[in-house]
Order: C-alpha cells, then structure tokens, then sequence
C-alpha cells in the first residue's frame, strides 16, 4: 500500500464548528500560509488544509509532469480530496492557482460548494485586444527565462514585489516556501498557469463568488475582479481590502480574517 | 580554487572514481587547466555500458533517429570542450585539477545520497567499512548513480544536453528509474510513486514510458474521449478561450490515426469535418444543395462506417449568432444536425467548440433546445495554447536548484531580541563620554561609585534612582569581581549608558530643560538618611536593615516630592509627568524591572550580562520581607499615597480636559487605586496594569481623556496607541476627519500583523504606554481571545506565541453605544462623517434652499417661505430667525455592493449567533475590566446653538440684516467636529470672528464692485467646497479653513 492521496498532499482537518471551510494556497506557497487565518475560523468551522501537488511541501516525486500540465488535474485532486472526507458541501477559499482550481471545481460539481472566496484571482494573466490581464506575452517570456537562469535570485527578487517589501517576515516567509519548490516543478507550473484561460467558462459557475481584491496586487489589475464579478454565472460581490500585495494572508492577516468571515457570513 | 584528484577521488566509490580518472583523462588530453563537468559527461559517454549513454538513449526525443541525435550530443560536447581554455603552463603529466563546479556536483550528490534513505544501508555499510580509514573530506562515498545526477545538474551540461535535444530532467528520470530488463543494480523496486498510481487515484494508468512528451491538449483530448464514452450527453461541445484550436488538434489527430486516448470502446473513431461547409454555407456561399449533399455523405459514412462510428465537427458555434437569422441558413444547419443525430444515433458524434460561455448564451437564447436536440455536453477548456514545442522543460533550471530548500531562517526569539536592541538609540555625546569614562574605571578595576549613580542625582525625581538602590555601582564591581567577565560587563554598561541617556537627554530635548525649571526638592547627598544608606552593601539587606520608621520616613519624602512636583505642575505650560509609577512603586514596593531604569539600576547587576531576564523572584522576596517588617505601616501609606495620588492626576487631568469631571474622577480615582495595588485583580502579584472601560458616548471626549492620561501618566502623548477595532471602519475618506485619529487595519504599521502582534510590538518597545482599544465591541475572535488572556494573566502572546508583558501599560477600551437620541439635530454619528473641506461664500439671487441646509434670516423679512419653515426648527436669535432642518431618522445603511435579496437569506442565524457570543465574550471581558466609566453625550445640539448665535451676529456685521445666509449642513458638521476636537474653548469663536468674518467683508466689497444686484432676494451662502481638503496644521482652528474663498 503506498500512500493515499490524503498522506501525499498533507491534507489536515482542523477545528470545531460544522461547516466544512477549504482553504487552498496558492502557487509559490504551502497550507502554512494559512496559519494567520486559520485561528480565526476555528472554532466555527471545520477547516480543511491541503496541500497542492506543487508544492514544496509535496514530495516532488508525485508531481507528474504529463499530468498536471492543466488544471483539471488539480481539480480532480480536490475533488477527490472532498470526497474521500466526506464532504457534502463547503465554502471555499482559494488564492490565486486555486481560486482558479474552486472555480473549475465549481463548474464540474456545483452542489459541493457554498459559496468561492476567491482572492487574487485572475481567469486570465495575459492582455488580450479587450482584456487586461496585467502581463504582456513578452514579459512573461523574460520572467521565465530569469527563473531559468538563477532561480534563486528570481525567488529573492519576486517575493518582496508579491507581498509588498514593507512586510520583512511575510516576505521571508514566501520566499521561504516559494524557494522549497522544486525550480523545474515551479517554472513548469508557473508556464501553466500563464496559460490558462477561464474567460469563456466564467458563466458557467452558478456558485456565489466572493472576490477578495487588494488594492494593489502586482499579479492581479483591479479590473480583472470587476470582470470577475461581470462574468462569473452566479452571485458575485467584490470586497476590495485597502491594502497592497498578492499576499493578503500573509502581509494582512486580521483584515483578510475580516473581509473572510463577512463573506462568510453573507 | 580547484581540488586535487586525489581528494576527489576519496569522496567516490570505485565505479565513479574510474569515471572521474576518465575525465581527468581527457582534460588532460586536451591539455585543459581543470577537469570540469563536461570532461566528466564526455567520459562517461565514451564509455561502452555507460548509465548515462543507457540513460540517454531512453529519454531521447522520439522525433530523431537515435544513431542521429548521438551523433549531435557527441559533437555538442566536443564543441563546447573545444571552448574551454587551455592550460598555460603545460605539465603533460599533472592530473588537472577537479574544478570547482565538478567538486560542488560531487559534494550535492554526497548530501542527496546522505539523506536518500533507500542508500542509507549503503552508507552504514561503507562507514563500517571505512571505519578505520576515515577521509578527510566526508565518509559517504558517491555512487555512480548520483555522481551522474548530480553532474546533469549542472547548467553547462544540461545546456549541451539541450542543444542536442535532450531534456535533462528526462535523462535523469532515466536514470533514477533503470528499465526492468538492465536490473542488475537493485532489481526489486516500485514503480514510482505519482498521484496517479497512487491506490486511490482513478485514473489507471501504468508506468511509464519515455520520453515525456509534455503535450498539453493530451488532457483535454482524454476528458473529450471520456464525454464520447458516455451513453447520453455524449458529444463535447468544447467551451473556453482556446477551444477551437483544442479541437482542432483533436480532430487532426483522430485524422492521422493517433487515438491513445480514446477509451478503448471507441477507439477506432473517424472523424470528419464539415466546419467549412457549415461556414460557407452560413454566410451564404455555398448552396443548400451543396450542404445536403455534403450532410449526406456524412450519413452515408455512417452507414458503410465499420468501425465503431464517426465523429462530426461542426466547429466554432459563434458562426450562428454573428450572421443574421434572416437566411434562415442557421436554422436549417441546425435542424440537419439534429436529424443526423435523431437518426444516426449510436454511430455518430458530433463535436464543436464555443468562444465563451456569453456566446453560448446567445445561442441557447436563440435555439432553447440546442443542448438536447444535439445531446451536447459542455467541456471547459481552460489552457490558452498547445504549446508543443516542449522548451518549457530545459532544465538548466536543475543547476540552481539546492536541495536544503527549507533552509530558510524562521523567524525566531533571537531575532527579536537583536531587532529590540537595535532600537536602544545611540548615545549622545555627553553620555557616551561618560559610558567610556566608565569602561575605564572599570578598567582599572578600581572600586568607585558608578558616575551614572551620581548622574542620576541630577535627573528629574521621576527617573531619578530611588536610594534605596544607589548601592548599585558597587553591585556593578562587585559582580564584575565575581563573575570576571570583563566584555559582559562593558556590555552592561554600554546598555545602562544607552538607557540613561535614552531616558534623560531624549525626554530632556522634547521638554526643553525641564530639570532646570522645576525645584523639585533632591535628595542630597547630604541627606544623613542617604548617606547612611548608601554605606551598606546590596539593597536587600539594605532594605531589610531599615525599621519600620524609617520606611516610613522614607516613604514620607517620596510624598513630599510628589506633592511639591503635582503643584509645581500648576504653573508650568510644558511639565514633566507626575510619577505615579515610583512613588505608588516605593509605598507598595512592587516593582516591575522591565519599566523604569530606577528598578533596572535596582537590580545591580542587570547591566552586567547581557542576557539576563528580570527576576521577579528577587522582588517578591523583597516585598514579602518588607511586608514581614512592617506591614501595618505599609498600608496605611498606600493609603495616603493614594490619597495623593488621586488628587495630583485628577488635578493633572482636570487641567487637561476640563470639563468631564465625572469621568476624570472615576478614571483618576481607578488608576490611584491600581496603582496603590489595590484593583481588583491585582491581589497578591505585582501586576500594575490598568484596564478600563469608557462606554456611552463622545468618541473624542474618550480620545482627549486618553491622550491627557498618557501624557499625565508617562510623560508623553506618544504613549498613546490608539487603535480602532472596528473593521468596517478600514475604508477611509481621504478629507475624513476623524479617520485620521486611530490606527487601523490599513494602517502600514499593520502590514503582516494582526492586531495583537502589534499592540506586543509596540508594547515591547515602549512598555509604559497607553493603549486605547476603540469598538472593543467589534473585535475579532482571536483579538478577543488574546484580550481575555492578556486581562487575566498579565501577559499578552502575539500569533508566533510569543509572550509581552503588560504589566506597565493602561488599557483603554472603548464601545460606541448604538442609542443615540434621536431627537438630536446633530447626532455623534453625524459629526463623525464630517470632512474637512474647504469652504466657499456665494451671493445669490434667491433659489430654493437646500433642505438639509440651515438658514439665517433677518427677523423683518418679508420673504418667508412657510414650505422652509415648516421643515425647520426656528430659534430666535436677535436679528436672525436660524431655522436648523428637522432630523429625519435615517438609521439603515445600505451597503450597495450587495445584492439585495442576500439579505434575507437563512445564513443570518448564523451571524446572529457569532454577535450573540461576541456579546458574551464581551460581558465577561467586561467584568473583569478595573472600572467601567460611562460618558455623557456631547451635546452638539446646544453647541450648534451657539455657533449658530455666533455666526449671526458675525454675519450681521458685515452685510447688515438685509441679506439672509444659507449655510450648508456639511459646513456646520464640520464647524461642529472642529468644536468637538478642538483643545482651545474659545477656537471656533475665534475663527468666527477672524476668518468668517474676514470672508463675509470680502464678499460684501466684491458685491460692491461688481455688478449691483442690490435685491432684496438675493442670499448669501456659506458652502463646501468638495474635493478641496484643509491642510492639516493650518489654521486658527483644527480642521477648518485659515482663509474662505469667495467667489
């Protein structure tokens, strides 16, 4: 017997209350990066902590480069995740990578989830004729190619920029677990990510979404939330948090705490 | 610096050192300088049973033939070895050295293979082995295996690689997994673990099978081989950004026989493509017969169709809804394929693709039973591009990639420590003269008082040593001759030296020199107390030597000086604090060290090491033999002390504030009474810390009472740190008034921290501070929990757990009660939206007024409009009626970002709960709490009046009792907040008479000059002006205009 899915990705189910709560990193980060959110919810709910196969946490061997070349994968992985616990339903809270992964989730098996919190999401990273994603082909191509070149000079260059250079501990803390990604595993997702495209299934998702937006985020233009909230097919609303990074949970974990428990309790 | 061979050679096994001689021996061949990884990998490649030839010829790129692609890494090598320098000085005989990147490749695989558990046998065998013979550089020998991986690793080589068209992750995945067949090496072993092999996983698949052609739209082709598989909704219509080209590539490959990922049921699909028929048609180039025909030979080859069926792409579904439905071509396409579907049943399939999911709205909105006449099932196609051409896998990448990856530091106790040192400010120069006048008396290990001792003689009594532990300098020596330390010492006193003169100087340039002009009475050196005090040795003993008389005398002139100082207050504009924190200290004789240097210099030898923690120890046996001596007398001081005490703060405060006696009392009564040791959770321990409560309203009273006691209390208002609880309150108006008076979660001193975290920090840096908690009410769970903790136990832990004490600090909570009254005109809350705008006079011919705005009319004024009138409240005043609008109650806000029907939703039980059990948390945080004060409403109503009595008489004096005056209610809101905030009783009534009253002269010349429009009608209008915001320190009065402009 090898190990379950549950053992791979670390999956944790902490708390008390009788609500089920997912809450699912991002790229360049670990389920630690939760651990200033996690108090607050707690004791209302039962949050489960995954996670992603891309992680640095995650032994790299599971991470099969012909299989998670699309998201679809790491919506299975959730999926089966849900199913092997048990779970009816749930809210969903998902940054970056795997606000996109709820929404495809919430696609395939809407009767799982609640409601989407959805921070730093983005259907789409690169411009288009009407569109602003907030990266241009080019630039994307030169981002790949510094990843390539040194890694960690990438790392230490990026994730102050991410979180907002203001914020030391929060900045060595991504940096932290950006850097235990694998750098081909980080850079074959990351190539991923560049290329996926959720404009055209938006309408899909009949889910309430909540966008989380900070006011500046250097992976994620305002503009792509209001396009979020006009194309996703459910309820949307937008909180926009008055702070600057892509890393709320980390650069400003009570205000995110806030903004989470009132679309929570919406 | 290259390494020898030989010493390379000792951290490899047998195997891998005959590979290394191999490379050496064609650096040497080629007379190169060093021997570097690329000898290493043209070595191994030469080799005839070579892993990484073995290794290669799996991961190669199917696309080339094999003989081919050797041939190109052959010469890739040799190219780039061609490139490499060459030796200068040519000693055919030396082994050129290991470089430096080889050795960095053989010392990466030593620390992969120390930490592969599946070697570690391996590992333990060899130590064993070598047990007697260990080398100097490490004892794990290299296996070939991880010399090979490790050298892949290095980016030279996997560029070689890559120019060949090699991958070497490919390379090294062959090489970690040997196929079966070539088992010699461990013939026993799992295939690799991967999510999809996992036992749970569904997705059945079976090893693998090189190389690893990463083809994106492989996926996407698999779910669409799923779809076809089902028995209803069985034809994928494709939906995304890139779904065209998805199915484009699908088609293509069903086209030329390529179906490894159809489920084998259907694998034998033929596809056909009528995409361009349906186009030309549509737009009308192609005729009806045409399309029939064409449809028919669909049908037809589904009927002669052996296989299992025929797939049919229709394409990109936008066609239907761009042309217009005039033609009615659309309809027919579409009611042809639904007849194909109809009647072909379990042959055929059809396939397409839709832009987004708005254009298949469009669709459905006009063909409603599209998704069921054509049994479509909708698959989300989510990657933009097939990107084919793989060069996202090169991994050079591999060569930066450190496996200690979670070597990065987490954030630890000693960082904080160094971090809080850091903030201990450098000297000045005189304290630094004195530090090193110090240093070298301790040089000279002579016994001499420490100058700091006579130092503090001159500071102010409130820093000033308590005798008691003036014996200090001694202690320093002393211990230096104990413990012998000579650079801890230094240390020390490079700490106390930093204290004083953070204390003394910095206090002294903020106060300008207060030490001089206070007479505070000194305890002279020539005081027969102290000097008999000072003789003895260590202040316990002291302490303990001391009859009760003499504390009580002792005790005595501390009240002396308290008195003489809380009077001498009286008369200055810029005073020191009133100390409560060293006399209550001395009468009760709790002391907490980390507070005041006066306990720190107590302790003796704190300065001396530099890690040492304060000992509460040592003063709770202090207390317990002073308490053993001579209790009675204790209490009856704290008594008396407290008496004083009460009286010098609420003096101090009263002077401050003014007018809320009630409050002031209670507070400066609670704070005495604490600080005596007498609160109410205090009991036994030492614990100095405060909490109130102020509930009611009069958000600035509370904030003013606050500031007043930081500054009575611990010298200055930036002991004050306020912070607004109330999260709602995070989105702020940039010309807001009272935004700009808290802390809040936006703050940037917020960033990365929750609200605990930062009250710990700022109470770790400055311990004697006030904090001032607004909507207590509001606060989150885990500040409350925090909150709870920290009332109980003294102790405040930040999210890492880390513990600050608060022991010195006061705690200010405050709620904002919800009952206002409603027959108010200006309620708190109003005030509290005011902005700071600047202001603007207008002359007008008479419009209708705005109905919120108030009016001054003159009292023989014709022109009385009963419509104004009726929805106003009329005060006579003079010459002017003011009419101030009737309030509407308006108590519900919507929020506009929210669909309005959510509200309504069930999920509402759930917050009423989580507000029921933060009014529990609250009522027991409450009870707790020293002293709850309630404080009355300001009464803004009566204000307004008063005000608005000023203004017009203002206003009658320059433009006469002709002209009536509009004054718009964001003005007076903000005429009112200024009232509220402001220090200065008569501030607004100077602004009336200087600054409005200059603006109304103004006004009135201009009128002269300009065109005559002497009209009885005509008004005046005080207004905002929106947008336009008043700088803050300009001005007569706090948030109001210096200058109005008028137009």
């Amino acid at each position: 017997m090898g190990p379950t899915l549950l053992d791979a990705l670390n999956v944790r189910v902490v708390g008390s209350g009788k609500k089920f709560l997912v809450l699912a990193h991002g790229l360049g980060t670990d389920q630690s990066v939760w651990s200033r959110i996690l108090p607050y919810f707690r004791s209302h709910y039962k949050v489960i902590l995954y996670d992603l196969v891309c992680a640095g946490s995650v032994n790299p061997d599971y991470f099969d480069f012909r299989r998670y070349n699309s998201l679809d994968a790491y919506v299975d992985d959730l999926l089966q995740i849900l199913d092997s616990l048990g779970v009816d339903r749930c809210f969903y809270v998902g940054h970056s990578l795997s606000s996109m992964i709820g929404i495809l989730a919430a696609i395939r098996r809407p009767e799982l989830f609640s409601k989407l919190i959805l921070i730093g999401a983005s259907p789409r990273f690169l411009n288009d004729k009407d569109y602003h994603g907030g990266f241009e082909e080019g630039e994307i191509e030169k981002v790949f190619l510094a990843m390539e070149a040194n890694y960690e000079a990438w790392v230490n260059g990026f994730a102050p920029l991410a979180v907002g250079a203001d914020v030391p501990a929060a900045v060595r803390e991504f940096s932290r677990t950006l850097f235990n990604v694998r750098p081909d595993i980080s850079l074959f997702v990351s190539r991923t990510v560049f290329n996926i495209d959720l404009r055209g299934v938006l309408g899909l998702v009949k889910v309430p979404c909540c966008i989380i937006q900070t006011a500046k985020d250097v992976s994620v233009p305002t503009s792509v939330a209001m396009y979020l909230k006009e194309h996703l097919g459910g309820r949307n609303t937008v909180e926009m948090m008055n702070v600057e990074g892509h890393l709320p949970h980390l650069s400003a974990p009570a205000l995110l705490a806030h903004h989470l428990n009132r679309a929570l309790s919406r | 610096m290259p390494t020898p061979v030989s010493s390379a050679r000792q951290c490899l096994t047998e195997e891998a050192a005959r590979a290394l001689d191999d490379a050496v021996v064609v650096a040497r061949r080629r007379s190169h300088s060093q021997t570097t990884s690329l000898h290493a990998v043209s070595a191994l490649l030469s080799l005839p049973t070579s892993t990484l030839r073995d290794a290669c010829a799996r991961a190669r790129s199917s696309a080339y033939s094999p003989r081919l692609q050797f041939r190109a890494l052959e010469l890739c090598v040799s190219v780039s070895l061609d490139r490499l320098p060459s030796s200068k000085t040519k000693t055919p005989d030396d082994e050129p050295p290991v470089s430096n990147s080889l050795m960095a490749a053989i010392k990466r695989s030593q620390a992969n293979q120390r930490r592969h558990p599946e070697t570690f046998h391996l590992y333990q065998m060899h130590q064993q082995l070598h047990s007697s013979q260990t080398t100097s550089l490490s004892c794990v020998k290299v296996e070939l295996k991880h010399f090979v991986l490790s050298i892949l690793d290095d980016p030279i080589v996997s560029r070689v690689f890559g120019d060949a068209g090699f991958r070497s992750t490919d390379i090294k995945l062959a090489v970690l997994h040997p196929p079966p067949v070539t088992g010699f090496q461990k013939s026993v072993r799992f295939p690799p673990l991967f999510l999809c092999n996992l036992p749970d996983s569904n997705t059945n698949r079976t090893g693998f099978n090189f190389p690893f052609a990463v083809d994106q739209g492989e996926e996407d082709f698999k779910r669409i081989g799923q779809i076809l598989n089902k028995k209803t909704s069985k034809n994928p219509l494709l939906i995304g950004v890139s779904s065209d080209s998805v199915l484009a590539g699908f088609t293509d490959s069903l086209k030329i026989g390529k179906n490894g990922f159809l489920p084998t049921e259907i694998s034998g699909l033929n596809a056909i493509a009528i995409d361009k028929e349906i186009r030309e048609f549509v737009l009308g180039n192609l005729s009806e017969e045409m399309m029939d025909l064409k449809l028919k030979e669909v049908r037809d080859k589904v009927e002669s169709c052996t296989g299992c069926g025929l797939i049919v792409n229709f394409g990109e579904l936008k066609l239907f809804v761009d042309v217009g439905t005039t033609s009615g071509s659309v309809e027919h396409v579409v009611s042809e394929l639904s007849g194909l579907v109809e009647s072909c049943g379990g042959k055929l399939w059809l396939i397409g693709s839709v832009g987004s999911y708005e254009t298949y709205m469009k669709i459905l909105a006009k063909f409603p039973g599209l998704e069921k006449e054509l049994d479509l099932n909708l698959l989300p196609i989510t990657c933009s591009k097939l990107n084919t051409n793989g060069s996202h896998l090169k991994s050079s990448l591999m060569g930066s990639f450190v496996p200690f990856g979670g070597f990065f530091p987490v954030p630890t106790e000693l960082e904080n420590s160094s971090s809080n040192t850091d903030q201990s400010r450098t000297r000045c120069s005189l304290c630094n003269e004195k530090y090193e006048h110090e240093v070298s008396v301790a040089l000279k290990r002579g016994r001499m008082v420490s100058v700091a001792d006579q130092q503090s003689l001159s500071l102010t009594s409130w820093l000033q040593v308590p005798e008691s532990d003036t014996g200090k300098g001694s202690n320093v020596i002393e211990a230096k001759d104990h413990g012998g330390v000579f650079n801890a010492l230094v240390a020390g006193l490079q700490r106390k030296w930093n204290d004083i003169c953070h204390r003394l100087h910095h206090d002294q340039q903020n106060n300008s020199q207060i030490t001089v002009g206070v007479p505070f009475p000194h305890h002279s050196p020539s005081d027969p107390k102290r000097a008999e005090i000072s003789g003895k040795d260590s202040n316990q003993e002291r302490f303990r030597n001391l009859s009760p008389s003499d504390q009580r005398d002792f005790q005595k002139t501390q009240h002396l000086q308290l008195t003489v100082s809380s009077e001498a207050d009286n008369g200055l504009s810029q005073k020191p604090p009133v100390d409560f924190f060293a006399t209550t200290k001395r009468a009760s004789t709790t002391s907490s060290p980390a507070t005041s240097i006066t306990t720190d210099l107590g302790l003796g030898t704190i300065y001396v090491s530099p890690d040492l923690e304060p000992r509460p120890h040592d003063h709770k046996a202090r207390i317990r033999d002073l308490c053993g001596s001579g209790s009675a007398e204790v209490d009856k001081m704290s008594t008396k002390s407290y008496e004083k005490d009460y009286k010098a703060l609420y003096r101090a405060l009263a002077d401050k504030v003014g007018d809320r006696d009630g409050s002031i009392h209670a507070i400066s009564e609670t704070i005495s009474r604490c600080r005596t040791g007498n609160g109410i959770r205090h009991g036994s321990s030492q614990r100095q810390d405060i909490w109130l409560m102020f509930s009611g309203s009069d958000r600035v009273g509370k904030k003013k009472i606050c500031t007043a006691l930081a500054e009575v209390v611990f010298g200055s208002r930036e002991s004050l740190i306020a912070i607004d609880l109330n999260f709602e309150n995070q989105i702020r108006h940039p010309s807001s008034i009272f935004d700009r008076q808290s802390v809040n979660f936006c703050d940037l001193s917020f960033r990365g921290k929750t609200i605990t975290d930062f009250i710990a920090e700022e109470l770790s840096k400055k311990p004697r501070s006030l904090i001032l908690l607004e909507h207590i009410d509001k606060a989150d769970s885990v500040t409350q929990d925090n909150l709870s903790r920290a009332i109980r136990t003294g102790k405040l832990s930040d999210s890492r757990g880390r513990e600050t004490r608060i022991t010195d600090a006061i705690f200010v909570t405050t709620s904002s009660s919800s009952k206002e009254a409603d027959l108010l005109s200006y309620s708190e809350e109003r005030i509290l939206n005011a902005k700071a705008f600047q202001m603007r006079i207008l002359v007008e011919s008479a419009t209708e007024p705005r109905s919120s705005s108030i009016l001054l009319l003159p009292t023989q004024s014709t022109s009385r409009n009963p419509m104004i009138s009726n929805k106003r409240k009329l005060i006579e005043s003079g010459d002017f009626e003011i009419m101030v609008p009737a309030v509407k109650k308006s108590n519900s806000c919507f929020d506009l970002n929210l669909p309005v029907e959510e509200a309504e939703e069930s999920e509402n039980s759930e917050n009423e709960s989580v507000s029921e059990t933060k009014e529990v948390w609250l009522e027991e945080f409450l009870d707790q709490v020293d002293e709850k004060v309630i404080f009355d409403p300001f009464d803004f109503d009566s204000k307004a009046e008063t005000i608005l009595n000023e203004i017009g008489i203002c206003f009658w004096k320059s433009f006469g009792s002709n002209y009536a005056l509009e004054i718009e209610n964001e003005v007076m809101v903000q005429v009112l907040a200024s009232c509220w905030l402001s220090d200065r009783k008569d501030a607004i009534r100077n602004w009336i008479d200087t600054v409005l009253f200059m603006g109304f002269m103004e006004s009135k010349q201009k009128q002269k000059h300009g065109v005559e429009i002497e009209n009885r009608s005509s008004m005046v209008k005080l207004v905002a002006v929106e947008g336009v915001n008043v700088e803050d320190d300009d001005g007569l009065c706090v948030h109001l205009p210096s200058r109005i402009m008028v137009k």
